[in-house]
């Protein structure tokens, strides 16, 4: 089993409001399929690509907003598992192990 | 803009302003992915200022891979705006020449020289091309970026709710043990999906890639048509597309499925690869060893290309490709006299033919059997390529006694009686642990038909 520990918990558990700030950044992302639908028909020979990239450019910013919410959430768990230790700044795998575990 | 109209019409739709509307919004987009890959990078730095280990590292790891996704993708969506920006000067181009050519004709209809008139309208055509060239070679850049924007995220993001955990839980498993670790998730469908495969990163920069069999072995038993036909299944990963393969060495799609997944699941080229196989698994595992193109341990290679370092198959009859497979890459086949897939595809190769030939000429005093042969075999005359046949027992308890010869977890706990030979090739996987692990579709629809670019 490996070692993790914290040596400061209360500064682990800020991490989760930084991240949720770039989520609010993504979250006001996504509107590049309305302007690439705007664009599309500007040219015959043009529209397929530019609808594309504008889907595609939302799905990405969906994706990693989700995925960083993802890991809020884990980190949350993670953090309060820190905090809720007496002894506050040393602690094991197991631990850690334990409560990541059950977050699954 | 309203241009005057020559006698070749200039379409009303074609609009600068528009396309540079789209870029400049992009730009914005640009701006706030590289706050977030600034954030994300903080967060980082944040974790391991405050909290140091293994799970601390794990998700360093992940913000780090997550920022610089976003960093990725902020590049591509300014080669976009560039690519945007050029499209919109070369309308303008195309409007002044439009003009120009248009003032042209009228001046020669002035003049009443045919000859001008007919030079000014080609001119106004060759001003409209100017501008629907440059739209359509925009449109193609701009289909390119979408999709590597996809194989960033499906390389960073996706999963959604199992990436993280994937790789917080890993209980330190590494070589074998990650080997036969990944046995056992070919059979788990929580783990990996009728629809994907599995890709684990390892420490040493290497690559494991697991590949299950196919998922309609048993379903269609009373739907046997769909084992020729596929059925409805949205997967590569079925008996009608096994079938060339496995009886034959016909062609096989989902080795095909698999190059792209890997190139979209970013695994740069050259990396070092272990395949591990299960099934109809083990034999695209072995073709895509066997595959001259795309295996580039022995220095060839076209293409997108990987040196496929171990191939650990289960529960397939390979070894009649083995001749196939360069010399430089280790190959594992392990195989029950209790799997009655394995008996049956057996029956099938063309070494038994040779077999019970031999056994037949005029003269023959023995009659041997593939299922009495040797418990290790170098079909391919390589040590290091071997097919090894084990009694693997089955498990009757499991309601589908008579296939449990085939399941994987049989197999999993034959893992340590395979004999010196194959013990030494499963313990040459070493002892890397697994970074990162993350699932890949695999699907057989029309949408994943075109490989994606190499990020």
């Amino acid at each position: 089993m490996s070692e993790s520990f914290c040596v400061d918990p209360s500064a682990l558990g800020q991490i989760p409001s930084l991240l949720d700030g770039v989520c609010q950044v993504l979250d006001g992302s996504h509107s590049a399929a309305a302007a690439a639908t705007a664009a599309a028909a500007v040219a015959p020979g043009f529209g397929t690509g530019v609808t594309r990239f504008g889907q595609a450019l939302d799905a990405f910013v969906v994706a990693g907003a989700a995925a960083i919410r993802n890991d809020i959430a884990k980190l949350g768990d993670t953090a309060a598992s820190y905090q809720r230790c007496e002894l506050g700044v040393v602690r094991t795998a197991d631990n850690v192990g334990d409560q990541l575990g059950s977050s699954r | 803009m309203n241009l005057p109209q020559g006698a070749f019409a200039y379409p009303a739709s074609i609009d600068a302003a528009a396309v540079r509307a789209f870029a400049t919004s992009l730009r914005t987009t640009a701006e706030r992915l590289d706050s977030v890959d600034d954030t994300v990078d903080r967060a980082a730095a944040s974790a391991r200022q405050t909290w140091q280990g293994t799970a601390a590292e794990t998700f360093s790891y992940h913000m780090n891979d997550r920022g610089h996704a976003f960093e990725l993708a902020s590049e591509r969506v300014r080669e976009a705006t560039r690519t945007l920006d050029d499209l919109a000067d070369a309308i303008d181009r195309s409007q002044r020449a439009y003009v120009s050519a248009v003032e042209a004709e009228r001046r020669a209809v002035d003049r009443g020289s045919a000859q001008e008139r007919d030079e000014a309208v080609w001119a106004e055509t060759e001003a409209v091309g100017i501008a629907v060239a440059a739209s359509f070679g925009c449109d193609q850049t701009l289909t390119a970026l979408a999709e590597l924007l996809a194989a960033y995220a499906t390389r960073s993001f996706l999963p959604v709710g199992e990436h993280l955990d994937d790789v917080l839980v890993d209980n330190g498993l590494a070589g074998r043990d990650l080997m036969v670790d990944a046995l056992r998730a070919t059979n788990e469908m929580e783990r990996i999906a009728p629809d994907e495969i599995q890709v684990r990163r390892l420490d040493d920069g290497s690559y494991m890639v697991v590949l299950p069999g196919v998922t309609d072995l048993t379903d269609n038993v009373t739907t046997p048509w769909n084992w020729l036909t596929g059925g409805p299944q949205d997967t590569v990963r079925k008996v009608a597309n096994a079938q060339p393969s496995v009886i034959n060495g016909g062609p096989n799609p989902y080795a095909e499925a698999v190059k792209m997944a890997m190139q979209r699941a970013g695994i740069p080229a050259g990396s070092d690869v272990t395949f591990v196989g299960h099934s109809y698994g083990s034999y695209t595992a072995v073709d895509l060893a066997g595959d001259d193109a795309f295996n580039s341990i022995d220095g060839t290679s076209s293409g997108y290309n990987v040196r496929v370092r171990n191939v650990m198959g289960f529960g397939a009859d390979v070894d009649w490709k083995l001749k196939d497979v360069p010399a430089q890459t280790n190959v594992v086949a392990l195989n029950s006299r209790d799997d009655v897939v394995y008996r049956a595809e057996t029956s099938l190769h063309p070494e038994t033919r040779e077999v019970l030939r031999q056994a037949l000429r005029p003269g023959a005093d023995f009659i041997p059997s593939p299922w009495y042969s040797p418990a290790t075999r170098t079909p391919s005359g390589r040590p290091n390529q071997v097919e090894v046949e084990i009694n693997g027992g089955r498990q009757w308890d499991k309601g589908d006694g008579y296939y449990s010869g085939h399941d994987p977890r049989n197999y999993a706990r034959s893992v340590p009686n395979v004999g010196d030979q194959a013990t030494a090739l499963y313990d040459a996987l070493g002892s890397h642990r697994v970074i990162e692990t993350y699932n890949v579709r695999v699907p057989d629809g029309p949408r994943d038909t075109v490989p994606p670019t190499q990020p």
